[in-house]
């Protein structure tokens, strides 16, 4: 008799029963739906990635409803000061959490000394010629009967909210109220 | 609750076709390894922003709970932040391992490892406070697809198990490809098709949830058009902007009705091409007016491929279909109903 060498030994599948894989393709189907409807029914961000709800874009708007935008720019303190904007992938930032720190800072939100803070910080460490304040501004478009005003898009107006030092976060000045 | 675990039994393990569990591994491995993750610079989370993002963002470094669990043989819950080589390395393995599992090479560990390499990088991107929604299936399907018998047939494991089998004695360890049809090919694909259809619930509850019957009012479609003209300077949400609200109620009430009703593709089999032609437009539509880029949607679409060959029109019938190839699986009519998982 011949004996099976030891590579095609190697090679037999492991027999494992019918029930016992159907009881593991039951586990997988049970704990995937399980999550996806928790993760829908309990929404809690990311938390359960890449179980997550579907909120995107849900609020909704009616006629008048502005839609703001912000974003950062640093000044210098020479003779002639220079004001640039500041891209948020240069400081480590992804655009939405970007745009809702910056919204927080101009609303004066309880939590913008922290997100003054740690702008001030990112930009110390990462915005060259090191600038000595930093400034949020806004610009502002609305919806109307008739749909959106193109010049307003393309010709913005952007006005300065706020300015703090870079090196004080709590040194924040209101340039316009809101 | 015999009869209970009987139809749970039908409905998840009714024997379905080898092949189409196949072609789900192939498009889902092939379109995230060769398409989604070396697309430049961007929604991809390519190799330049995964470094970009972990050299800069450290302050910003909030790990999730996904990325703790697979870094966990790194160090200790959440304290490890991936570094730019073990980022190209896991690229490099996502990439290597990403086109061994579609052709089927090695395909149990290759689909493992592309699937864990995948998970890990896009789950790192999204850990420095902020993540999108377009991977999210695609992840969970490429796991699910990793434990599934997604080889059996269409790969190059299948071909070599042929080969031997050629050459070895015939008996009762007659390897499994051979056979059409298996009862664990069907439930990765419904599985996958509950996940959508609970997604698109999902977005559609929302919009009624906190926006209500207003959303389709027009003006919230036009509040988005001008926040992605405003925001990413696109001539075309603006130019949708700049038309009256009223024009955009049809296409909102298009969108919530997808959203609402995308499970009766799921319940009701003849009606998935339907859903999955509107699901591509509506897809596609939003990214050519806003750059949403939900392709990896629109890939997962072929999990309803047995519903898509047998009751696709006649009218758009593909040479595929013409050749056969919709026979099998068909109830009734599959080649073999003997499990091969």
């Amino acid at each position: 008799m011949k004996l099976p060498s030891a590579q095609t030994t190697w090679r037999q599948p492991i027999f494992v029963p019918r029930a016992v894989k159907k009881a593991l393709a039951g586990v997988v189907i049970t704990v995937c739906l399980a999550a996806q409807l928790y993760a829908i029914l309990r929404p809690s961000g990311a938390r359960w990635w890449p179980f997550v709800d579907y909120p995107m874009y849900s609020r909704s708007y009616s006629e008048g409803a502005t839609f703001r935008v912000r974003e950062l720019r640093v000044r210098t303190c020479e003779e002639k000061p220079r004001v640039w904007k500041v891209w948020p992938r240069t400081i480590g930032y992804q655009s939405w959490r970007y745009l809702g720190e910056l919204s927080s800072i101009a609303a004066d939100h309880p939590v913008a000394r922290t997100y003054r803070s740690v702008l001030s910080r990112l930009v110390s460490a990462h915005v060259t010629p090191r600038p000595c304040a930093l400034q949020v501004w806004e610009r502002a478009v609305t919806v109307t009967r008739e749909g959106v005003d193109v010049s307003s898009v393309r010709q913005p107006r952007w006005r300065p909210l706020r300015e703090w030092r870079v090196d004080e976060p709590d040194s924040v000045r209101v340039l316009t109220r809101l | 609750m015999r009869r209970l675990i009987t139809a749970l039994d039908r409905y998840w393990f009714a024997p379905a076709s080898l092949r189409d569990l196949a072609l789900v591994r192939i498009l889902a491995f092939g379109t995230q390894t060769l398409f989604f993750l070396l697309f430049p610079g961007g929604y991809l989370r390519s190799l330049p922003d995964q470094i970009h993002q972990a050299q800069v963002g450290t302050p910003l470094y909030q790990p999730i709970a996904a990325l703790k669990v697979l870094l966990l043989p790194w160090g200790p819950w959440g304290e490890v932040q991936p570094s730019a080589t073990f980022l190209t390395v896991t690229f490099g393995v996502a990439v290597v391992a990403g086109v061994l599992a579609t052709i089927g090479l090695y395909a149990r560990a290759t689909m493992l490892c592309a699937a864990a390499a995948n998970t890990l990088l896009v789950a790192h991107y999204y850990s420095y406070g902020e993540f999108h929604h377009a991977e999210a299936l695609m992840m969970i399907a490429l796991n699910v697809l990793a434990v599934a018998p997604s080889t059996q047939v269409w790969s190059v494991d299948a071909a070599r198990r042929r080969r031997r089998a050629r050459g070895a004695p015939s008996g009762p360890s007659a390897p499994a490809d051979d056979y059409e049809s298996s009862v664990f090919a069907r439930w990765p694909l419904r599985l996958m098709q509950w996940l959508l259809a609970l997604g698109y619930l999902s977005a559609a509850g929302s919009k009624l949830y906190y926006g209500g019957l207003g959303w389709v009012n027009g003006y919230t479609l036009t509040y988005h058009f001008l926040s992605e003209a405003v925001r990413s300077n696109r001539e075309t949400a603006l130019f949708l902007a700049s038309l009256p609200p009223w024009t955009h109620i049809v296409p909102s009430i298009f969108a919530l009705l997808f959203e609402l009703t995308f499970v009766v593709a799921v319940l009701v089999p003849r009606t998935a091409w339907l859903y999955v032609v509107a699901g591509a437009t509506f897809h596609l539509a939003v990214y050519a007016t806003m750059r949403f880029a939900f392709f990896q949607t629109i890939v997962l679409y072929c999990v309803f491929v047995e519903s898509l060959r047998l009751y696709w029109p006649k009218a758009l019938r593909s040479p595929l279909r013409r050749s056969g190839w919709a026979r099998v699986g068909a109830p009734g009519r599959a080649g073999n109903t003997a499990g091969a998982g």
